[in-house]
């Protein structure tokens, strides 16, 4: 009797708490419109719950690192250029590597190129061709130079 | 029974649907069924875990894109593109969570990919709390790990 009544609220419980109903959605359903998203909303997305902190990283719309921001405030002197270039390359390989191989719509990898780190430039080309062999993603690179 | 170019289609809760193959076969697990066995296309097929209501909608959409496929002339892609605003406009949360899960499991692409652009609209240009409100995400983080996939993509937020 007692465990009839358990098992009864246990229900209760749980059709209380199934207005939560995209939890019903499948993951792929769900990967699937969060690479409809910019790189970076598809991100925002992880802090939504433990499930969605997971789907992030099967994110296959167009990974953008396009980061015109902190180049800005590199050429003003106002950030290390070291410290940048070594959390770029972070997100970077963050955004390649804690993903599954798939394939992917698209990489925007902009590095809006100044005089003074053109001479990097290569070598930054060089390591990214190589991230991509690595990772077995499948992507048509397009590298602009500004 | 359905005539010759019709199929039956029944939904979980017993509503039976006589539709044109043509239409039917716009889902790919339909079109399967059929291919590979002959009796489904003679008998009645049992659409599982879809009631009438969502089954009938989803026949809705399909009889469009089917005739369109057919028939550019009358149903212009002008035509279908109003025609899939209004479709998903029209939706409540719930009947859209039921269409991508039947889309889904009868992999009917485009409407698939309709309803998914769809919710990826409702999230865009949002903050994390107002995605959870409107979709009913329970945040089952601690603060302490909140902060910490903050802490971890400090480019996303």
């Amino acid at each position: 009797m007692s465990n009839s009544s358990k098992k009864q609220k246990k229900e209760m419980k749980n059709s209380s708490s199934s207005s939560d109903l995209i939890s019903e959605i499948p993951n792929e359903t769900l990967v699937d419109i969060l690479s409809l998203l910019p790189m970076k909303e598809a991100a925002r997305t992880s802090v939504l719950s433990r499930r969605w902190e997971k789907l992030w990283k099967f994110y296959s719309g167009c990974l953008d690192f396009d980061d015109l921001k902190t180049i800005v405030l590199l050429n003003h002197g106002l950030k290390d250029f070291d410290t940048e270039q070594r959390k770029f390359s972070q997100n970077f390989t963050d955004g390649l590597f804690s993903q599954q191989p798939r394939k992917l719509r698209g990489l925007k990898w902009i590095f809006h190129v100044y005089m003074h780190l053109r001479r990097r430039l290569h070598l930054a080309r060089s390591t990214i061709s190589q991230l991509l062999i690595n990772s077995g993603v499948r992507v048509r690179t397009a590298i602009s130079r500004h | 029974m359905a005539s010759k170019g019709n199929l039956t289609l029944k939904s979980c809760n017993g509503k039976e649907f006589i539709v044109e193959e043509k239409v039917a076969v716009m889902s790919t697990t339909i079109k399967n069924m059929v291919d590979v066995d002959d009796s489904f296309a003679q008998g009645v097929i049992p659409i599982i875990g879809v009631d009438g209501k969502i089954l009938a909608k989803l026949i809705e959409y399909c009889k469009e894109h089917a005739e369109a496929d057919e028939d550019e002339e009358v149903k212009s892609e002008e035509y279908l593109k109003k025609f899939d605003e209004k479709f998903v406009d029209e939706l409540n949360l719930n009947d859209l969570y039921d269409l991508l899960k039947a889309s889904n499991y009868l992999e009917i692409t485009k409407l698939l990919n309709l309803l998914c652009q769809k919710v990826a609209s409702m999230i865009k240009g949002k903050k994390p709390e107002e995605i959870r409100r409107i979709f009913n995400i329970k945040n089952d983080f601690t603060p302490e790990e909140e902060e910490e996939i903050n802490r971890q993509n400090p480019w996303a937020f």
